[in-house]
């Protein structure tokens, strides 16, 4: 559209590109709509992508309605697989493109204008294909610094200081700062600067008067409940997340569903967090379904909603209940009570909050610090004196580790070995580990996936071998006596051992041990020292 | 003395005791389970009993499959007390995702041939068709039963249904129980256990005999159950020699007896507002459908999936017409993906939701307004469950939902060209 700086400068009437009526259309209106035929039937379209599918009788009349105007006056219809924001983008270059959904606005960008309209706009664009709209003030607007190479960081960025900025004009986005910006991520900046209040639009042609300059941060701003109060991710670190959301026109693209896919390959949920993806389109789903994207989700306890999911209808929250979501909605009472929050975020926050159940700082391939990090596992007790030849005996000691595993307590239980799982944690009384060197006593246990063991003490030698094969050793007097095989034992080493409801004490234990556990083990310990160039 | 199928299995939980119908039993269940509706209750009776702790944690699963995904407001909340009873009774069976606990519990080989299984939920009886007695208990119950151990039940009289012969092409383990309720009545069962036998029967494969066994108690049954045979020991990876034994004995007392040529069945659907409002494909062909539903612990099944994409390869679903498709666990939507099955739905324009209750728990899942008509594979169509009280719905099979999805209409699938 060549006129789009005269239109948006001057009060002209200017002809229609698309029409884009959805679900957010009130009632009164589509009533006026059933009495009018539409300019061209070939650029009106009904999309329902709000409230998917009908979570009452009235959103499910209302579909019904729309789809009989659909039908009857001959305009396209989709239920659910496609949005208005997506139709809208395929469409670029369309010039003015207008509709009920709020999405819509994120349209704005190279040739298009995207304008949400309800009431009497909307019944006039439908009929007659033509609107014009208050003249406005166009601001440049120049974006400097942000994450260049990260989209949604920096679009997040730019929340920061945005909002200072003037409601009222028309900011035209310079192209020339978004470098590698796909369609998708110039919509979510368009969005997300309107849900500050703020009309903008992305366009490297019109030349406005005058340009303000924006200095982006260094750290990604991540917004609270309510648009009107970011804060920086830095200042998030710890909270607890108890739902995670993946999903929108943006948010549920291919990339971030693959990247989600990815890192929860082969791994659990943090305990009591609930993930939800809903992919941006049908046609979103089923490039995930080809890629083989959806199965790794599911083993890991997610849930994989339709296109056109939304917080509020699909992935509520409860009181005092923290939301991640990648997508651009959030506000007060947005997906739950007033106190319940809906914290946007990058689809990398969402992964660390997946995993982790909380916001923190970037995940390395460490875990969190060994004195922070919750452990838990399922016991397996036993009592004084278990010598090393009950661990491994003898005559396996020169097998494969992989197979020598198989055989760890065979001379006290020949199935134990075979029912312990990689996480479990060993119960003793005195002096376990007694009796010979064999440092494949603590490797089988290792090979089994065992982390930690608590008992009343260690025999000497078996205590270094242990520590040196990355197990974590505790001492504590009393457990054994009150767990029982199979109990649930969770411990944190600055807050104590926790076995149905009561808590067992844990000494200090020696800070350079505890930096040979955490690398996972002397080999690994001494690795990193050569490769610092220490030795 | 001989014995239904239905006897032996609570003989077998006695010791050596006789039983006849109308007798009062006290026994242990194999394995019991509560979801998410109920946990919440579940919880409070528990502790307003003073009980601390689960007689055997091995035999007791809690299943999240109603409020995942949490849709109405009280949700969050409601899912908090499933995490409760799991950590403060150190229970280890918890799913809070993965399908619906009438999918999950036969899946996972939690209730195996020969069990006693009662769930807070009333399509229990649908493990009947791996010759588990199992059936619906309220939570107070349950709560009780997670304390003591000990359940009682009053021996069932038995209703024999004998299918002999072939059965005509589109007719599912679904057309036959609706006709079979259908002749019943919704009382027609009351208290008592349905034995399904004869040669059309057997040939059955085990996800139809779960549909047969999830519908009995919608003719008031407390149980719905198959002999064990070669197709059960398939299904449950047991030695047939173990289970062999799970069949009524020659010259065992029945009630009543039904019998059936299974050449005489025909495509049925249950009408609205009753489920058994039966009536056959061919007399309500034609009605018009604003929604198509295919799932729930009825008919979400793998097979069933296999069934609709077969229909559904190559066309799309009628222009105007919702249509939702919920597989009944994750494993079911895993294979169903392996098999091709999903992409086809897709293309066909299908919603695809996560492996829960779905549309058939109504609450806020693809509700209809008061002049909409619907078609489920689920297994209710009560006044008011799935929004205005004036709405419509249908229930089928597989085949038959998916061809009135393409149609826009009820149809029969060989009608669509």
């Amino acid at each position: 559209m060549e006129n789009i700086l005269e239109f948006l400068q001057e009060e002209k009437e200017e002809e229609i590109g698309l029409v884009l009526i959805n679900d957010s259309l009130d009632r009164e209106t589509l009533e006026r709509l059933k009495e009018v035929a539409p300019f061209d039937p070939s650029r009106v379209r009904v999309v329902i992508d709000q409230v998917v599918p009908a979570n009452s009788q009235e959103s499910s009349a209302l579909h019904a309605d729309l789809r009989d105007l659909a039908l009857d006056k001959g305009l396209d219809y989709s239920y659910g697989l496609k949005d208005s924001l997506n139709q809208a983008l395929e469409e670029e270059g369309q010039g003015l493109i207008v509709g009920s959904s709020p999405a819509l606005a994120g349209a704005s960008q190279g040739g298009s204008l995207g304008l949400v309209l309800d009431g009497e706009d909307l019944i006039k664009a439908f009929e007659s294909g033509r609107i014009s709209i208050k003249k406005s003030e166009l601001l440049g607007l120049e974006l400097k610094g942000g994450q260049v190479d990260e989209p949604r960081t920096k679009n997040l960025q730019v929340l920061g200081g945005a909002q200072a900025l003037d409601k009222d004009p028309v900011y035209i986005i310079d192209e020339a700062g978004l470098e590698g910006y796909r369609l998708q991520d110039r919509a979510d900046l368009i969005l997300l600067l309107r849900g500050l209040g703020i009309r903008a639009m992305i366009n490297k042609d019109l030349k406005p008067q005058r340009t303000l300059s924006l200095d982006l941060g260094e750290d990604p701003v991540l917004l609270r409940w309510d648009y009107s109060r970011p804060c920086l991710a830095q200042d998030l670190v710890g909270t607890r997340v108890h739902a995670v959301y993946m999903g929108g026109p943006i948010g549920g693209g291919i990339e971030n569903i693959r990247a989600l896919s990815q890192a929860l390959e082969g791994k659990s949920l943090a305990y009591k967090t609930r993930v939800s993806v809903s992919p941006a389109s049908q046609k979103t789903y089923l490039e995930a379904v080809e890629e083989g994207l959806i199965a790794p989700l599911l083993d890991a306890n997610v849930l994989v909603l339709n296109p056109s999911a939304r917080p509020p209808i699909q992935a509520r929250i409860g009181s005092g209940e923290v939301m991640v979501s990648n997508d651009w909605e959030t506000g007060p009472g947005f997906a739950g009570p007033e106190d319940s929050r809906v914290i946007l975020a990058r689809t990398e926050d969402l992964i660390q909050a997946a995993l982790r159940g909380k916001l923190g700082p970037e995940l390395e391939d460490e875990e969190e610090s060994l004195i922070d990090k919750e452990i838990m596992g399922r016991a397996w007790v036993f009592g004084t004196d278990v010598d090393t030849d009950i661990i491994i005996p003898t005559q396996y000691l020169n097998m494969p580790i992989e197979e020598m595993k198989a055989h760890a307590f065979e001379p006290l239980d020949p199935s134990l070995a075979a029912k312990i799982q990689p996480g479990d944690i060993l119960v003793a009384a005195d002096n376990f580990g007694a009796g010979s060197s064999r440092e494949m006593a603590a490797e089988v246990l290792a090979a089994l996936g065992i982390r930690v063991i608590i008992a009343g003490s260690f025999a000497r030698i078996f205590f270094r071998n242990a520590i040196n094969n990355g197990i974590l050793l505790i001492e504590n007097k009393d457990l054994h006596k009150h767990a029982k095989s199979g109990d649930k034992i969770s411990l944190r080493l600055n807050e104590g051992i926790s076995h149905k409801g009561k808590t067992y004490p844990i000494n200090q234990i020696q800070e350079n041990l505890l930096d040979i556990i955490a690398d996972g083990g002397l080999v690994d310990h001494v690795k990193k020292q050569v490769d610092r160039g220490e030795w | 003395m001989k014995h239904t199928l239905a006897e032996k299995i609570i003989m077998d939980h006695l010791d050596g005791q006789e039983v006849s119908p109308g007798d009062l039993v006290t026994l242990e269940p194999d394995f019991v389970c509560v979801h998410d509706i109920y946990t919440e209750s579940l919880y409070k009776k528990f502790k307003e009993m003073g009980l601390k702790k689960v007689w055997n944690k091995d035999k007791i699963a809690v299943i999240h499959d109603h409020l995942n995904p949490a849709a109405l407001p009280s949700d969050p909340e409601s899912l908090t007390y499933g995490y409760k009873l799991v950590e403060e009774l150190d229970l280890i069976h918890f799913h809070p995702t993965g399908g619906i606990v009438h999918q999950l519990i036969p899946e996972l080989g939690y209730a195996k041939p020969g069990d006693i299984v009662f769930v807070t939920d009333s399509h229990t009886t649908t493990y009947g068709a791996l010759a588990a007695l199992s059936t619906g208990v309220g939570h107070t119950e349950m709560a009780a039963i997670w304390g003591t151990g000990q359940m009682w039940i009053r021996v069932p009289s038995t209703i024999r249904i004998e299918i002999e012969g072939t059965l005509p092409d589109y007719v599912t383990g679904k057309d036959i129980i609706l006709r079979v309720l259908g002749d019943l009545g919704a009382a027609g069962a009351s208290y008592k256990s349905l034995e399904f036998a004869g040669s059309a029967i057997r040939t059955l494969p085990m996800d139809d005999r779960l549909t047969i066994s999830n519908m009995g108690v919608e003719c008031g049954a407390k149980a719905t159950l198959f002999e064990a045979d070669e197709i059960t020991a398939e299904y449950t990876g047991l030695p047939l020699e173990e289970i062999s034994w799970l069949r009524a004995d020659e010259g065992a007392s029945y009630e009543r007896v039904l019998t059936y040529k299974a050449e005489d069945l025909e495509p049925v659907l249950s009408c609205p507002p009753y489920v058994d409002k039966v009536q056959p494909l061919r007399e309500v062909q034609g009605v018009k459908l604003d929604q198509v539903f295919l799932g729930s612990c009825t008919n979400g099944r793998l097979s069933d999936l296999r069934e609709v994409a077969k229909v559904l390869e190559g066309r799309t679903i009628a222009p105007g017409l919702k249509f939702i498709v919920t597989p009944a666990s994750d494993q079911v939507y895993k294979e169903a993906m392996e098999a091709g099955y999903i992409q086809t739905l897709l293309e066909a324009g299908a919603l695809m939701t996560p492996a829960y209750c779905s549309f058939c728990e109504g609450r806020t899942m693809g509700l209809l307004s008061e002049d909409q008509v619907a078609l489920g594979t689920n297994n209710r169509n009560f006044l008011g469950r799935y929004g205005s009280s004036k709405a419509q719905v249908y229930l089928s099979s597989p085949a038959v939902a998916a061809a009135s999805a393409v149609a826009g209409q009820i149809s029969h699938p060989q009608d669509l060209d």
